[in-house]
């Protein structure tokens, strides 16, 4: 049960999304209440989704409808979908592939499974079912990502910036950044660029304090405006996004620079709109410019190819999900031998006691073992038959019609 | 014998040179095992031959054209093999392979047709075996500025989907400049021990005026790229003249030279 980006607006999500913090509290709750046996949650800015195993669902639903609208607020039931056996567990694959995420393909949503998975261990809210159906779904969104081509390609302009500059540098450890101006888009590049290892960012902005501000922010160094020349002959990426009505960046400024550059090759990302740096810069040898709408188009192409990815990743979810189904035939099916199996132990340990009395320690060891051997011998073959139906597909359900009419599930079920 | 398995392996190399473009540009894939298992199987049938022609012949194979064609082509993918793929520039097979595939399917055709020279001795062993080193690494180096020039073009026209399937220019760049440092040594070594042959004086042969030259131009690459701290798209143009002289010079007969 729970809802994403596109059944929630983000006012609802706001309000149920929950910290680490806060996970292990609301699984400790929930799993307390009527109907749930095993319990995680995932909790993300596009999702909040709740993964139960119950015997009782309408019980189960009541529960976390409740303590949904104990915690905060009030779910409004449209925003929320359900859904039940194979096709919660189908949703689950689905999500760790990527497929349901804002940016399809997107890795990040993995490790926050992972997350969700570790915080129901460690809050043990997890049982036999998501201990195995967790590491199952981390599985699917790794083959899906190994096998298909689902994840590859930057899906954001910051992202493709970065890819494109790993075009031309090979690495960004290392590396100086030059971030001219101090506009948003700049600012989401920061973090990306940072993770990449850039050595040194610098930042230059018509307004010192603003590029000081931001510097302070990012561990750089600003540097005044008038030195951008000196800045770009040392630096080896720059991101243009000042507000600036004309070219800040012209050829014959930039042909001066590469001079000094001595054949290094700059990369020049203009995000600005109007442009900061002028096209005709890109003829110059060992410049390479890219403006928004290249950027855009990479990550439109890179979006389209992985939309084209889809139906492999499907077909590779069903398949899961249909090993996932046989896992829980079997799993069934030896719950049944089981019970079969515990049903007849229970008529022999109460015959032995009927004799225990009227017959010596040795007698009784001797009837132990006999009737031990017999049992084992009696329910062989039934047993093996039902581990043969289970494993040629026959539903679960078969081989508890077949104990009942021995008498045995009805009487453990009304047990 | 000999012929058959310099067949093999020039149909090895061709198979791997298809291979490799099938996979790079028509399934747009960076998956280099299947083409590289070929490459490594071919150069192994090459370096049976050798051997057996080596055995065959009681002194190196590298007394004529079509013998040194072959040893150039082993060396090549040698190299290539061991440097080539241990500084992370896998594609540059991409043109080794091809070049291997012409210099083999050449020996393999003129094996035999040509009267060796019958020049002897440790001085003319160590003359060829160190040019032939140097310029099997300055073909590596050309096959590198090669590649930087159409991932500059690539990246140019901001064709970013095939961008991706080549290394990086920086690497490019730098595993260029790398190949001629193995290279240039052994260019020195092999025109030192050629002046030490017995009878050898200067005498202005187009054939060692070419290779003077062709090092000159090499040194001057070094001296920008080291002392004047130059690279990128100029040093990688002068690369390719470099290899311009290298091929004259292999390919020019000289007068005190058999080929």
């Amino acid at each position: 049960m729970g809802f994403n980006q596109k059944t929630a607006s983000v006012e609802v999500r706001e309000r149920f999304t929950y910290s680490d913090e806060q996970v292990p509290s609301v699984l400790q709750r929930l799993h307390g209440a009527q109907g749930v046996d095993e319990i995680a949650l995932i909790s993300t800015c596009n999702r909040t989704e709740v993964y139960a195993v119950t015997q009782e669902p309408s019980l189960c639903r009541g529960s976390l409808m409740c303590l949904f609208s104990q915690s905060k607020g009030t779910a409004h039931p449209d925003f929320l979908y359900l859904e039940n056996d194979l096709r919660a567990v189908k949703h689950l694959f689905e999500v760790s592939s990527g497929l349901d995420s804002l940016v399809l393909g997107e890795n990040q949503i993995l490790g926050q499974v992972r997350q969700a998975f570790s915080m129901a261990q460690n809050a043990k809210t997890t049982g036999p079912v998501l201990e195995k159906l967790f590491p199952w779904a981390l599985r699917v969104g790794k083959m899906a990502r190994s096998q298909t081509r689902i994840c590859q390609g930057a899906a954001s302009v910051a992202a493709a910036a970065v890819e494109l500059a790993q075009m031309i540098f090979d690495d960004l450890k290392g590396r100086r950044v030059l971030l001219l101006g101090a506009g948003k888009m700049t600012q989401a590049s920061l973090g990306l660029l940072q993770n990449a290892g850039v050595q040194q960012i610098r930042v230059v902005n018509r307004t010192l304090a603003r590029a000081e501000e931001l510097a302070a922010r990012c561990g750089g160094e600003a540097t005044p405006f008038e030195d951008l020349d000196k800045a770009l002959a040392e630096v080896d990426l720059l991101i243009a996004s000042t507000g600036a009505p004309h070219f800040v960046v012209n050829k014959s400024r930039l042909s001066q620079v590469m001079y000094q550059r001595k054949g290094r090759p700059l990369l020049l990302v203009d995000i600005a709109v109007p442009r900061d740096i002028e096209p005709s810069c890109q003829d110059l040898d060992n410049v390479y410019l890219y403006n928004i709408d290249d950027l855009q188009g990479v990550v439109a192409d890179n979006l389209s190819r992985r939309q084209k990815e889809v139906q492999k990743v499907l077909q590779i979810v069903d398949n899961e999900c249909q090993e996932f189904s046989r896992y829980l035939d079997g799993r069934k099916a030896n719950q049944a031998i089981r019970i079969l199996r515990e049903s007849f132990e229970e008529v022999r340990q109460g015959e032995l006691l009927k004799h225990r009395g009227s017959l010596t320690h040795e007698e009784i060891t001797r009837l132990d073992n006999f009737s031990n051997s017999l049992l084992n011998k009696l329910l062989h073959n039934p047993m093996m038959q039902m581990k043969k139906m289970s494993a040629a597909g026959v539903p679960p359900e078969e081989l508890e019609r077949a104990l009942e009419i021995l008498g045995i599930y009805g009487k453990e079920r009304d047990d | 014998m000999i012929s058959l398995l310099l067949a093999l392996s020039a149909l090895g190399y061709w198979a791997s040179s298809i291979s490799f473009h099938y996979n790079l540009f028509h399934r747009k894939q960076r998956d280099w095992t299947q083409w590289l298992r070929i490459l490594l199987g071919s150069h192994g049938l090459h370096s049976l031959a050798l051997l057996l022609l080596t055995f065959q012949l009681q002194h190196l194979p590298v007394r004529s054209m079509p013998e040194v064609m072959a040893v150039l082509g082993w060396v090549l993918i040698a190299l290539y093999a061991i440097l080539g793929r241990r500084w992370k520039v896998d594609a540059l097979g991409g043109i080794a392979a091809p070049a291997a595939a012409v210099l083999t399917t050449f020996a393999t055709f003129t094996l035999g047709h040509e009267v060796p020279r019958s020049y002897q001795g440790a001085w003319f062993g160590l003359h060829v075996g160190s040019l032939v080193g140097s310029y099997a690494a300055f073909c590596l180096a050309a096959f590198c500025s090669l590649l930087y020039f159409i991932q500059a073009r690539r990246l140019k026209e901001k064709k970013l989907q095939t961008a991706f399937l080549l290394p990086s220019l920086n690497t490019l760049d730098r595993v260029a400049f790398r190949f001629i440092l193995v290279g240039f040594p052994l260019l020195v070594v092999g025109m030192v021990c050629g002046t030490q042959m017995p009878g050898w004086k200067w005498t202005w042969d187009p054939k060692e005026t070419l290779v003077a030259l062709t090092g000159a131009v090499y040194l001057v690459y070094l001296h920008a790229r080291v002392v004047a701290g130059w690279q990128g798209r100029r040093m990688n143009m002068i690369l390719l003249i470099a290899f311009v002289c290298v091929l004259v010079s292999l390919l020019t007969p000289g007068r005190s030279h058999g080929y």
